[in-house]
């Protein structure tokens, strides 16, 4: 059944008013959504709301504005606690993700010869500040680009202090079994984040025995530059902030200074005001809409895309699997030829279709199952399986016009 | 009814070859068939002047969108032997991807050089040619932006080794610039293919190190100001075969600089047009230059706009080449542009060039018009800004204004590049359609 994701996306598609701009008299097809998801009015109103009605910074002034703007900002920290099942108190706004991750790894005491594992599909802002801090152990993947349970089991046991956990591959739209994996992670005492970067606004991302949770605004329709880290509060309360400044602190004198209480010890200097108004429209939208529907749609588009890139011998797909629960995002590549970001520019310039080619900031991983940079299409809910099907029509025109579609 | 008049000096037997061209685009090209059919027009209707005029002229967009299966000519691929594949930024940030075959670049390229017999002589010579290029790093095709890259990674098919430059010119790190002019030293090129802003940069940063062994220079990309060539001039022999030459990464080399300073154009490859507006110019008149290529086997481009100005020639040159003469004037966007009693005026960035000079005190300007008509001049060099040379370079740009314009003179050590990494000597935020050229012209 695809009735449903094809009327949420021609449902959603008004909202977003990216979608009606033509580039060189085509519509933009967008289908680079695991990079950044697309921007709804909503979100886009609620950002010049605190430009043109709210104005102030936050916490600092007793006025109504500054008043408002600190409400607004604490509410959408609870939205995020009704989102994630942390604790308001244990919801950091950051930067980005990436920003999340450097916080833990930076500022988590670790013991001497401590070690994590990391799954090969990791993003790289999960995996690389972690190297100097902590031996840093690989979770091998099976041939069908899914964790290899049966290896982690045996990884896990060596007790490792901390286990990366990502739940879906920005380069296969693989999800992992995070209940599983996190709660074998708590059974040999490992501390076990979550990298929700590319689930959230697609999955739930509630779950137990998951210790932090890092994730972005701008790939759940939310604007760029703001991220989250939600940490349990003993945890959390045990990481050294990494920046200190106006905002942590309760008290300074001429020597000391008391650090203010979680989370907003983290939170240095004025944050991105008007980005948590749009984080908080962002979740709204999605609330809206409705986790399950999310899901279906995001299944559903994934199979599409799946059986598109399938159906196409002269197309390498990175990852097959029968059974695994994937999203809307599948990469390829094509052998006998290096250079696909050829592909990409003809298929934004002559059809309309924005998506990525690299090695998607997963170079271990993408090295490893492509041998070579790959292209990767992604939707999200104002895709539809019909754009799906014009994207690999579109393959097939250029690689017949470059000479390697046989 | 509009008549093409073929100006003089244009190649009447090129007409005859860009009726050729048409016809083989009908039969071969599926955007080109599609495109004559939405203007009403059949293949019988061009088959003098005037249906060749009726062709509403090709653009850039229509190259891009179409690129490569509507353009390509039946039964080519992009994987076919002898194809260079370009892929530009665009001079005006408007992106295309082309390809064309190797041995057509090489015919034009010839073609053009023929009113440069020194620099003819100096690049076809019967040897193995080793080139440096020193360019914006969105016009090299390879990674030279970075520090990391090597010689190897940079060499290309050709031979031709693109070096390492920033794509904000002024904000190459040292090391950077040191490791360009070590390649250099290390692959002694028998010629450069540069953009001239860049080679000025690399001779204002080699100090005491010269490149008086390079055979011959090429002087491309961007107009060559006269605050460049002075510069480039003072670094290489005075026999040193240089010149000026307009390429576009649809076409390779179109113009070039004679030996006695006049711009040649190629009217033996391309059928060339130059329009202002609704008409074609007269000699002396601003005007839009439209490119049909001939012989073109693989891509086509039927009266193409390349939105580059120039002036078609009044009178015959010196040197005695028979390609026509042209003035390059530049681009709409970087054209100041002026409101006057007597109807719209234009500046140049060449008329600016020619203004400045090739002033001693400075190395490196950059003319701005913002969109409330306001002028700032801003400039790299030793000069003081209160000095009598600034002074008169301000009197004689202010003399081609209408009165009351006020030129802001600003010193700075850093002006920077555009996103493609080329620097633009003049730029205006006062948006113009070409159809307002005529009121320039017609004066």
């Amino acid at each position: 059944m695809t009735s449903l994701p094809v009327d949420l996306a021609s449902r959603v598609r008004p909202d977003f008013p990216l979608l009606e701009r033509q580039v060189d008299g085509r519509n933009v097809k967008y289908f680079d959504s695991a990079a950044t998801s697309l921007t709804p009015t909503s979100v886009v109103k609620s950002i010049v709301r605190y430009y043109e009605h709210v104005g102030a910074n936050i916490h600092r002034g007793k006025y109504v504005l500054s008043q408002e703007a600190s409400d607004q900002v604490e509410s959408v920290r609870q939205s995020i606690s009704r989102l994630t099942g942390y604790l308001s108190n244990e919801v950091v706004f950051t930067a980005n993700a990436t920003s999340s991750m450097n916080l833990v790894a930076h500022g988590l005491p670790l013991r001497p010869g401590a070690s994590v594992l990391m799954p090969l599909d990791a993003h790289h802002s999960a995996w690389l500040p972690w190297r100097g801090r902590a031996a840093v152990e690989t979770i091998p993947l099976g041939p069908d680009a899914t964790i290899d349970l049966e290896a982690y089991e045996r990884l896990v046991r060596h007790e490792p202090s901390v286990v990366v956990i990502n739940h879906s591959s920005n380069v296969t739209g693989f999800y992992a079994p995070v209940q599983q994996m996190a709660t074998l992670a708590k059974q040999y005492g490992a501390v076990t984040i979550l990298d929700a970067s590319q689930s959230v606004g697609h999955r739930s991302v509630a779950f137990d025995d998951v210790d932090f949770l890092a994730f972005s605004g701008h790939k759940m329709l939310g604007p760029t530059g703001i991220g989250v880290l939600c940490g349990r509060y003993d945890l959390l309360d045990s990481i050294r902030p990494t920046a200190i400044g106006g905002g942590t602190v309760d008290w300074v004198d001429s020597v000391e200074h008391t650090l203010r209480k979680l989370p907003h010890r983290f939170e240095a200097g004025t944050p991105h005001i008007a980005g948590i108004f749009g984080l908080g429209a962002a979740i709204k939208y999605l609330e809206a809409i409705g986790f399950d529907a999310l899901a279906q749609h995001d299944r559903s588009l994934g199979e599409s895309m799946m059986r598109a890139a399938v159906k196409r011998p002269y197309l390498r797909c990175v990852g097959v699997s029968d059974g695994a629960d994937h999203g809307a995002i599948v990469s390829i590549s094509r052998n006998g030829l290096r250079d696909l970001n050829q592909v990409a520019r003809i298929l934004g310039d002559s059809y309309g279709v924005m998506c990525r080619t690299g090695h998607l900031c997963s170079q271990p991983f993408v090295d490893q199952f492509a041998g070579k940079q790959v292209l990767r299409v992604s939707g999200y809910i104002y895709n539809s399986p019909g754009e799906v099907e014009y994207v690999f029509e579109a393959l097939d025109e250029i690689f017949e016009s470059i000479g390697v579609s046989a | 009814m509009i008549t093409l008049m073929l100006v003089e000096g244009i190649n009447k037997a090129a007409f005859e070859q860009a009726l050729e061209e048409v016809a083989f685009a009908l039969k071969s090209v599926p955007f080109f068939s599609e495109y004559l059919f939405e203007q009403g027009l059949r293949p019988t209707d061009v088959r003098d002047t005037t249906g060749f005029a009726a062709i509403r002229p090709t653009t850039k967009i229509e190259y891009r969108r179409n690129f490569p299966r509507g353009v390509l000519a039946a039964g080519k691929t992009l994987n076919d032997p002898h194809i260079l594949t370009s892929k530009s930024s665009g001079t005006g940030g408007e992106r295309l991807t082309t390809v064309t075959h190797t041995f057509l670049l090489a015919r034009r390229a010839r073609n053009t050089l023929r009113a440069n017999k020194p620099l003819l002589e100096a690049l076809t010579a019967p040897r193995f040619q080793s080139v440096a290029r020193y360019a914006p790093p969105n016009c090299s095709d390879v990674e030279c932006a970075t520090p990391f890259s090597t010689m190897e990674d940079r060499m290309l098919a050709d031979g031709t080794l693109v070096l390492p430059v920033s794509h904000d010119l002024l904000a190459t790190p040292p090391a950077m610039v040191n490791q360009a002019i070590d390649e250099i030293d290390k692959l002694q090129p028998h010629w450069l293919y540069v953009d001239p802003t860049h080679l000025a940069f690399l001779i204002r940063s080699m100090g005491d190190r010269g490149l008086s062994d390079v055979g011959a220079v090429v002087l491309t990309y961007t107009l060559c100001t006269g605050v460049a060539r002075r510069q480039i001039c003072a670094s290489f022999e005075p026999t040193t075969p240089m010149a000026e030459i307009v390429s576009m990464s649809e076409f390779g080399w179109l113009a070039i600089e004679c030996p006695v300073g006049n711009m040649h154009i190629n009217n033996l490859d391309f059928f060339l047009e130059f329009w202002s507006g609704s008409r074609p110019t007269r000699p002396g008149e601003l005007g839009e230059l439209l490119v049909t290529s001939l012989g073109d086997r693989l891509l086509p481009h039927i009266r193409y706009r390349t939105g580059d100005i120039y002036r078609l020639g009044e009178h015959s040159c010196a040197c005695k080449s028979t390609l026509p003469i042209v003035r390059h004037e530049g681009r709409l966007p970087n054209m100041l542009k002026f409101k006057t009693p007597r109807g719209l005026e234009l500046l140049s960035p060449r008329d600016v060039s020619d203004l400045i000079g090739q002033a001693e005190g400075i190395d490196l300007y950059r003319l701005d018009q913002r969109s409330d008509g306001g002028l700032q001049l801003r400039y790299v060099g030793d000069a003081d800004p209160d000095s009598l040379e600034v002074g008169d370079i301000v009197d004689r740009l202010r003399g081609r204004m209408p009165a009351n314009e006020k030129i802001e003179v600003k010193k700075t050590h850093q002006i920077e590049c555009g996103r493609s990494g080329k620097f633009v000597s003049c730029s205006s935020e006062i948006a113009l359609e070409l159809d307002d050229i005529r009121t320039a012209s017609s004066d």
